[in-house]
């Protein structure tokens, strides 16, 4: 297989009427650039799509919660000072005496 | 995928199937998702450790440089005998040493530790990360080393010499590796925002890092694309690599501690994108005034400008997420370090957007004052966030509690203290110092005096923080040591919680 960096060369050229020579690092400068774009651009629109596809986007109270278990439950502080206990007082969002809809129950 | 702990299959679920916001958690469900959680915890103690202890390792070499530094600027005669200790070599293996060092390292522990909580799922094959430990630390040896010794690379954050890259390369190569290989064998079905902050940075650092080393050095860009490149990757090595980690970490540290949901989901999303839509744009306002094409430092300073948009979103959402719990500060150090890291991360982000500004430039660009700036970044959000990280995942890794309140207390307080008498003199310094340099009528000598005495509040702030940092790394070692108080239950919590509410 033959490189392509010889017909990258003349195609630049020939696009700034012959006036300016690309070199062999404006070329690499080009392939990063469009690389990069492409690489990153890519890479997010498809991270999106995915995250569409599995739901990710559809219960945001419930991904939130996500981070809680039944060992480390919401309205639990789970860090003190050596020694000290902080109290255990629900947190002010989860009011127990308020309805909360039917995916977003917390322990 | 089997369990550890149970034993069984596990199959993937969707998020609508979560259990962990059921109404009634029964006594066997608590002791199952503990012992799951201490497997985890367990499966990457060996390595989570080894980078966190090279981390602590780094901040401390860092911070002897960073005081030499200092004291060479307001008194020039300091250690001026030997070249390996002359200013320009000092500063830049001071920058190595906390950047690739101390802040790099603490970043790949961050995302590691996460990853697997966040998963719900253990570390496989835990010894190659020990490999990549080790080539990572060799990198930033040579780095240090090299720099001292003269070997050093005249490009602000790339300033490690060439035969140092090959070993970062390596490391965060298999850092990136591993984490994406957590993340696809989760039993978690939900990606939670932490963990979109960590997969964006494993894999936009090492694209990079090994751009802008092949552009630079490997097969060098001639002219001025030298220097777009270098402020692409100093820039964005912040944005795009400590930023998401530290944010992220801010995410799960601050829900987790107060025992509190975040505020609002949808905003963290959008927070997220945001960032990885912007952040990229945004490091040619480091060349403002400089011989590039005028377009290129315009839509720099116009993506700067919408880095306002995942600011906002970051700083309601922790601010809302602590609303009413501001009393929590006294009980837990994680918290305290994290609440100042992700206020910082919002002053720091809206003063960075300001700077960008062509007439802000004028004055601020080329003193004291963006020096302030970066170490509000670097030090005063990013580095506190990751000791808030360090002072709660430790005790969970060891099965120790910190062995002293009052070390961490002196930490605490010497870094929150340092680190506002270095933002404040120097930020009120730089500003009269550019000033004064865009006045002709200024002698340049008149300028150096005026700023002597900001700069001796900047060795005082480094004095400062360094304490803490000896702290710190002492409680570190006391730790592993197992000087601490042992945990009761393995290494799930830091205090047994009280009974449930």
């Amino acid at each position: 297989m033959t490189s392509p960096l010889p017909t990258l060369f003349a195609a630049a050229t020939a696009a700034n009427d012959g006036t300016v020579t690309l070199t062999a690092a404006d070329v690499v400068v080009l392939l990063m650039l469009v690389g990069s774009i492409v690489f990153f651009g890519g890479a997010a629109v498809l991270a999106l799509g995915w995250a569409f596809r599995n739901g990710q986007f559809e219960n945001f109270q419930q991904g939130a919660a996500s981070i809680f278990g039944p060992d480390e439950p919401i309205g639990e502080p789970t860090d003190s000072f050596p020694g000290q206990r902080p109290d255990a007082t629900p947190p002010r969002n989860l009011d127990q005496s308020r309805p909360e809809p039917d995916e977003c129950r917390a322990g | 995928m089997p369990s550890r702990v149970t034993g069984k299959a596990e199959p993937k679920r969707r998020v609508t199937e979560m259990s962990t916001t059921d109404a009634v958690i029964s006594e066997a469900d608590r002791v199952r998702a503990a012992a799951e959680r201490a497997a985890i915890d367990a499966s990457c103690r060996g390595p989570v450790l080894f980078f966190a202890s090279s981390a602590v390792f780094w901040l401390l070499v860092g911070s002897a440089l960073a005081v030499i530094a200092s004291v060479k600027l307001h008194s020039p005669y300091f250690l001026t005998g030997p070249a390996e200790l002359t200013f320009g070599r000092v500063r830049m293996a001071h920058l190595q040493a906390v950047g690739l060092g101390w802040t790099s390292l603490a970043t790949i522990t961050a995302a590691l530790w996460q990853m697997c909580r966040l998963a719900r799922t253990e570390l496989i094959y835990p010894k190659i990360l020990y490999a990549s430990g080790l080539s990572w630390n060799t990198g930033v040896a040579l780095a240090v080393l090299g720099i001292i010794f003269g070997d050093g690379q005249s490009v602000e954050w790339l300033d490690a010499p060439q035969y140092a890259a090959p070993f970062f390369v390596l490391g965060i190569g298999i850092v990136s590796a591993w984490v994406v290989a957590v993340f696809r064998r989760r039993r978690e079905p939900h990606v939670y925002v932490t963990q979109w902050y960590i997969l964006a940075a494993v894999f936009w650092f090492p694209w990079l890092y090994t751009v802008a080393v092949f552009m630079i050095f490997w097969f060098p860009a001639t002219g001025v694309v030298q220097p777009i490149v270098n402020w692409w990757f100093g820039h964005n090595v912040i944005g795009l690599w400590f930023t998401p980690v530290a944010v992220g970490t801010a995410y799960y540290i601050i829900p987790k501690v107060i025992g509190r949901p975040i505020h609002s989901y949808y905003l963290s999303i959008t927070g997220f994108w945001a960032l990885a839509l912007f952040y990229a744009w945004a490091g040619m306002h480091h060349l403002i005034g400089g011989p590039i094409p005028a377009w290129l430092a315009t839509a720099s300073t116009v993506g700067s400008m919408m880095m306002f948009i995942p600011v906002i979103a970051v700083g309601i959402n922790h601010h809302m997420t602590m609303l009413g719990h501001f009393d929590r500060l006294k009980y837990s150090p994680a918290l305290r370090f994290t609440v100042f890291g992700a206020i910082a991360y919002t002053w720091v982000s809206a003063q960075g957007a300001i700077e960008s500004l062509k007439d802000f430039s004028e004055v601020a660009h080329f003193t004291h004052y963006t020096v302030a700036h970066a170490h509000l970044g670097v030090y005063g959000f990013v580095a506190m966030i990751f000791f808030g990280l360090f002072y709660y995942m430790v005790p969970r890794l060891t099965g120790r509690e910190w062995a002293s309140s009052g070390l961490i207390r002196l930490h605490f307080w010497c870094s929150a203290v340092g680190i506002t008498i270095y933002f404040v003199a120097l930020s009120i310094g730089g500003w009269w110092q550019g000033r004064m340099l865009n006045n002709p009528n200024v002698p340049f000598g008149a300028i150096t005096t005026y700023i002597k005495p900001y700069l001796f509040a900047r060795t005082l702030a480094g004095v400062l923080m360094t304490v803490g940092h000896l702290a710190f790394a002492a409680l570190f070692v006391m730790n592993l040591a197992g000087w601490g108080r042992k945990r009761s239950g393995g290494p799930t919590y830091f205090n047994e919680p009280p009974a449930n509410p």
